[in-house]
């Protein structure tokens, strides 16, 4: 008798109980899933030309032009792009950000830059410290120089004329040597 | 699967071996009350996991017949009083009726707990934000180890393996704790990186899990400054009782094709025997495990084996001694990042067949005197050795030896002041090619009161002094008071609110870790790192109109100094660095309800946190910032049913440099998402001859979601397993 009472009532619980996890068991999506793998030439991409007026300094290994997310902030954690290398002794170099980059970061993402720079290196490895670089140019906006210049690239589009002079007569200022972190 | 085959004979052959007792048959009988001593009409008793029942009559008589000898678990259920179970009743020795005494259904308002203070108070009494977990979970969770408990805690978050408390830590691979992990007062963190290794708690000695939320360092020291986690251990049995269990389970495949990496299923299974008695003042407890699983993940694989042993001896009625003996060998793979998403479950190339081999030995001894009526004594000394080789390109050691002891006494001045102070030094010897070989010692002294001003009101006050050496850096001194009152409005509405100041001093990791990442990122030592200290304030509320719902909400706000985090310094190292402000704050919501006394339970936390560096006013890493709770619990006669839903919104903040170029060192780290898992678990008791059985069928992430806790690291994708479990 106990257990046919037993068994009718437990039916009916394990009806309540379906009822009331039902809230749970909401469908969702799947959460993070692969990377698509991409397809097709991305265009996306700035090109111009960088001018180098003097004497070119003795040493120098490497020369690039480099793009930074923050303004005036030289360092790893800001660094975006390396186009490059330029060339020892030139006078002009004329680039497209895809068929000249260096390798080490392969895409551009569409966005603003607000620190686009040549920079020259003169230690015999790559280097990623501050203090082995020193700015040799830096991108205005047509011919504003009291604020680098801002680079904005668009998705599928190529954007022209991101034009730097180099003058070795007149450096331009140079980033901290070390970026002065808020909390240092 | 062979191997999980042999361990389910295995464990089959012992446990059904020790099932055959007499087949004589036999009534039971007793008699079931209420606490007012009043005869129970219409009370269900049954034999756990069999047919055999019978409900009490006017008198609160019962009477079950013709049961066979054995040893049985017996359930009293009436609606609106708690479930009572009886266990382990050795029918052949049952002569006398049995006396049943059942308590109204209620959410447990008054537990006890001793960790706000260092010696017992109600939950109603306290000043501070706490939490109790009975051990239940982690057989109706198949859970082995505690990490996987501490999930589920509102207000308690752990990415990977490393535990955090209203957002105290994000994660920095296990380099340093802001939570005080315990076994019965006495901290198991390690001497080199102060990391929790929660292999090493012995979760099926567990009677309860104590956690405080908010700073504890005015009682507890350096690590404490997010919160305690004490596990209380169980007294010895007083009659001989071996409780076997085992399981196995499976991984069920990765959601996407680019993810399946094996053939074959991947599985773990584990056993573990605990064998308890007492020989007169003397009570042991002695336990066994092993655990293998292969992972979901290649080269993840975790195989180990523990031993535990505690002694209780009771030298007189006032005098006691315990000692605790935990020992883990262990051998795992080491994967720390996915190669990209795509990949997810494979390591990177250059941390392929990186394994790494360690053992642990932690022993203590606790001696408690009570001199008098109102004054006692309790003397805590620890040692915990640990010891790990990484094998991968190059070998990495580190052998560390931690010392430590405590002197307690608590002086109850009268009914309405209770006195506890302590003197603590520790010290601690570090070997290793990762961090030097340093050393780190420290003293300190602390005074805690709790005052009476009422029945209704109820304060606490205490101060802390810690003296902190580390190697070569300069000692540091920290002094960190706490306040709090306690206030009853009504039996119903309970406030409370503290102050606390924190202190937390750099562990040998952060402060002289030397080590290759990987991709040429270096973590570097910083021997100018300080120490970090905290301000925090609570206010909170329980409020229980009725015995089947309880309400606990509490604000929070902690203002950080010098917090230590890792950070990518601008030459592209890694670096524990001090930000100078920090700010976390939040709210913590939990409610838990009986919705049918004795068969559904159901409880949800919400806990908002708003974590940030001030300095550089974004969000602090790896902190959600929205988290919620919720269990559900059906308890039909011989079954039990549960459901868990875990929430975590998307992390805002994480190490976004690491996942890019130039540095990429891991590839889509950025690929994250908020976290939904929901968990289910079927549970039957029955009976095989004479000994109770539990059977538990689990599935965890039941819907594959993906989803990561640290970037680069995807979670345990969907599985299931089977426990199987008995006592005799």
């Amino acid at each position: 008798m106990i257990n046919i009472y037993m068994n009718r009532k437990f039916n009916k619980l394990i009806k309540i109980f379906l009822i009331l996890i039902i809230p749970f068991l909401y469908s969702c999506d799947k959460g993070i899933e692969p990377y698509p793998v991409e397809t097709g030439p991305d265009i996306t991409s700035f090109e111009g030309k960088v001018t180098f007026v003097g004497a070119w300094p003795e040493g120098i290994n490497r020369t690039y032009i480099v793009v930074f997310s923050e303004p005036s902030r030289f360092d790893v954690n800001t660094l975006q792009y390396i186009i490059g290398p330029i060339p020892y002794g030139v006078s002009e170099f004329n680039y497209n950000s895809i068929e000249n980059n260096l390798g080490l970061i392969p895409k551009l993402a569409a966005g603003e830059y607000p620190y686009v720079i040549v920079a020259q290196s003169k230690t015999p490895e790559l280097s990623l410290l501050r203090q082995d670089w020193t700015v040799a140019g830096i991108y205005f906006n047509q011919g504003n120089t009291a604020l680098p210049g801002i680079l904005k690239i668009e998705q599928g589009k190529v954007v022209s004329g991101i034009n730097i002079t180099c003058d070795f007569n007149n450096p331009p200022v140079q980033p901290p040597s070390r970026w002065k972190m808020n909390y240092e | 699967m062979n191997n999980i085959m042999k361990y389910i004979f295995f464990a089959a052959i012992i446990l059904l071996s020790y099932n055959f007792l007499s087949a004589q048959n036999k009534n039971i009988t007793g008699f079931i009350f209420d606490k007012d001593n009043q005869p129970l009409n219409g009370a269900n008793v049954i034999i756990s996991g069999t047919n055999f029942g019978a409900a009490s009559d006017i008198n609160g008589y019962f009477e079950i017949k013709n049961i066979p000898f054995g040893i049985y678990d017996l359930e009293i259920s009436v609606i609106g009083f708690k479930k009572e179970k009886i266990r382990n009743i050795k029918f052949y020795e049952l002569f006398e009726p049995l006396r049943i005494t059942l308590r109204p259904e209620s959410v447990e308002t008054d537990q006890i707990i001793v960790s706000a203070g260092k010696y017992e108070q109600r939950i109603s009494d306290i000043t501070v934000s706490s939490v109790v977990i009975g051990p239940e979970i982690f057989s109706k969770k198949n859970i082995v180890q505690l990490d996987e408990a501490l999930r589920y805690v509102p207000g308690v978050s752990v990415a990977l393996e490393q535990v955090s408390i209203r957002g105290s830590s994000g994660y920095s691979k296990g380099a340093g704790t802001r939570v005080f992990v315990a076994v019965d007062g006495i901290p198991i963190y390690t001497g080199d990186t102060g990391e929790i290794v929660w292999e090493m708690v012995p979760i099926t000695d567990v009677e309860r899990i104590e956690i405080i939320k908010g700073p504890a360092s005015s009682l507890y020291g350096s690590t404490a400054i997010g919160g305690v986690i004490n596990i209380i251990t169980k007294k010895a049995a007083s009659e001989p009782v071996t409780y076997i269990k085992t399981f196995a389970g499976v991984y069920d495949d990765p959601s996407y094709d680019e993810w399946k990496w094996n053939k074959s299923k991947r599985t773990f299974f584990g056993v573990e025997a605990v064998h308890s008695s007492r020989l007169n003042n003397l009570g042991y407890t002695f336990s066994i495990k092993r655990f293998d699983n292969d992972s979901y993940r290649e080269n993840d694989f975790k195989k180990r084996l523990s031993g535990y042993l505690k002694l209780d001896y009771d030298i007189d009625v006032n005098k006691s001694i315990t000692f605790i003996g935990n020992y883990l060998d262990m051998n795992r793979g080491n994967f720390i990042y996915w190669k990209d998403s795509r990949n997810a479950l494979i390591p990177k190339d250059s941390d392929r067949d990186q394994t790494v081999k360690s053992d642990r030995q932690f022993a203590s001894l606790i001696y408690k005197q009570k001199f008098s009526d109102t004054f006692s004594g309790e003397f805590k000394s620890s040692y915990y050795r640990s010891n790990f080789e990484g094998i991968g390109i190059e070998l990495t050691t580190a052998t560390s030896n931690l010392f430590r002891n405590e002197l307690i006494t608590t002086s109850k001045i009268n009914d309405k002041f209770v006195i506890v102070s302590g003197v603590e030094v520790s010290y601690a010897d570090v070997k290793s090619n990762l961090f030097s070989s340093p050393y780190f010692l420290s003293a300190s002294a602390y005074v805690h009161s709790e005052y009476k001003f009422s029945d209704k009101i109820n304060s606490t006050l205490g101060l802390r002094y810690d003296f902190i050496k580390l190697d070569t850096l300069a000692g540091a001194n920290a002094l960190t008071p706490r306040a709090g009152l306690n206030y009853k409005y009504s039996d119903e509405l309970i406030f409370r609110t503290s102050f606390a100041t924190g202190f937390r001093a750099p562990t040998p990791a952060e402060v002289f870790t030397s080590a290759d990442a990987g991709s040429g990122i270096m973590v570097v030592e910083n021997p100018n790192l300080d120490y970090e200290t905290s301000l925090s304030f609570e206010i909170g509320a329980i409020y229980q109109p009725i015995n089947f719902i309880k309400f606990d909400a509490a604000f929070f706000n902690t203002d950080y100094n010098n917090f230590i985090e890792p950070l990518l310094t601008s030459e592209g190292n890694i670096q524990f660095v001090n930000l100078p402000k920090a700010r976390i704050q939040g709210v913590d919501f939990t409610t838990d309800l009986i919705l049918i006394p004795g068969l559904l339970n159901f409880s949800v936390g919400y806990n908002y946190l708003w974590a940030r560096d001030i300095n550089n006013n974004k969000a602090m890493k790896y902190r959600p910032r929205n988290t919620v709770y919720s269990s559900l619990e059906f308890t039909p006669y011989s079954f039990e049913f549960r459901t868990d839903l875990r929430y975590w919104s998307k992390v805002e903040e994480i190490d976004f440099n690491l996942t890019k170029p130039p540095i990429n060192l891991i590839a889509d780290g950025e690929n994250r998402a908020e976290v939904i898992v929901v968990d289910l678990s079927i549970g039957y008791n029955f009976v095989i001859g004479a000994s109770p059985f539990k059977i538990y069928l689990n599935g965890k992430n039941i819907f594959n979601y993906n989803y990561v806790e640290f970037i680069g690291n995807l979670s345990p994708i969907r599985n299931f397993s089977l426990s199987l479990e008995t006592y005799f």
